[in-house]
């Protein structure tokens, strides 16, 4: 009998191991995934984030002050033919007497 | 187990159940431990996402803010273009009538007799000051013509005489009472302002008639 209870003992402390065993590996098995969270997080934090280019924008904005300028010239040739005839009104209103 | 011991059929049952119940805990354990990290990793990627999709807003939010920054520049440029090209086209033009009026006033105009220029601005002055007797003051360069000025406005019954004092001006008179409290400035380049004060909305319109008239 005293024998047996020995071999139960043995059979606990052997149980007490695995149980012990699994515990340090379920902690491991935590810590690891709260260190790999950590990561995602921080990677999340870190990423280059991904946008839309400007490069084509700047294109658009360049054209938008391309043809301003094309319409100024445009301007100031048409404005060439009516002008001396604006100068000859100008000069007769101006000079007019009442 | 240390060492190798026989036990009975029933000591072995109870050994093995012991053992069995150690490793049916340990297996919770792992599993319980697995679920668990399972559960902090999924956590970590949602809570990832939610800040990547922050951070994805916020920096479209900023690349419209940006665009819209560009834009608005680019757009006020483009219309300061226009408005600069106006304003030089509208100053070409002055300038112009500027040279032209000059050219009347040095005699070089076919089209204009300076002298018959000064009479009618010199009638309208001395009109307006309401005066039988006034003095005409004008160019050095003028005198000769001031004078039949002069003669020309005495025939129409206004006594009229030149002051000796001449005024800097492009061209034009200006007349004044005898005592001179009262002078009506009948100058081209007070004549030219005026106008260009009065009509040039009206001229902007004429040169640009498809355009915003604003400068």
């Amino acid at each position: 009998m005293p024998r047996l209870v020995e071999v139960i003992m043995e059979a606990e402390e052997e149980a007490n191991k695995i149980i012990k065993a699994a515990e340090e590996e379920a902690k491991r098995i935590i810590e690891e995934a709260e260190e790999q969270a950590k990561k995602i997080i921080e990677e999340a934090k870190t990423k280059p984030i991904e946008v839309a280019r400007l490069d084509n924008v700047d294109q658009e904005l360049k054209e938008l002050i391309r043809k301003a300028e094309q319409e100024a010239k445009a301007l100031k040739e048409a404005v060439g033919t009516k002008m001396e005839e604006l100068v000859e009104m100008i000069v007769g209103e101006v000079l007019k007497v009442e | 187990m240390s060492e190798k011991v026989v036990l009975d059929k029933d000591s072995q049952a109870i050994v093995d159940a012991i053992l069995r119940i150690a490793r049916d805990r340990a297996e919770a354990i792992r599993k319980e431990a697995q679920k668990r990290a399972q559960e902090i990793l999924e956590k970590a990627k949602l809570e990832a996402e939610e800040i990547l999709k922050s951070r994805r807003e916020r920096a479209e939010k900023e690349v419209r803010e940006e665009l819209s920054r560009r834009r608005s520049a680019a757009e006020v440029e483009a219309n300061q273009i226009l408005l600069r090209t106006k304003a030089e086209i509208i100053n070409e033009l002055f300038e112009k009538v500027r040279e032209r009026l000059e050219a009347i006033a040095e005699g070089r105009d076919e089209k204009w007799n300076y002298k018959d220029v000064l009479i009618s601005l010199a009638l309208e002055g001395a009109k307006a000051l309401g005066e039988k007797e006034v003095v005409l003051m004008g160019r050095e360069k003028d005198r000769k013509l001031l004078e039949e000025v002069a003669k020309e406005l005495s025939s129409k019954g206004i006594r009229a005489t030149v002051d000796e004092r001449a005024v800097p001006i492009l061209g034009g008179l200006v007349i004044r009472d005898v005592a001179d409290t009262r002078r009506y400035y009948n100058t081209f380049d007070g004549r030219l302002r005026a106008y260009r004060e009065e009509k040039e909305v009206e001229l902007l319109k004429k040169l640009f008639p498809k355009e915003e008239t604003v400068i």
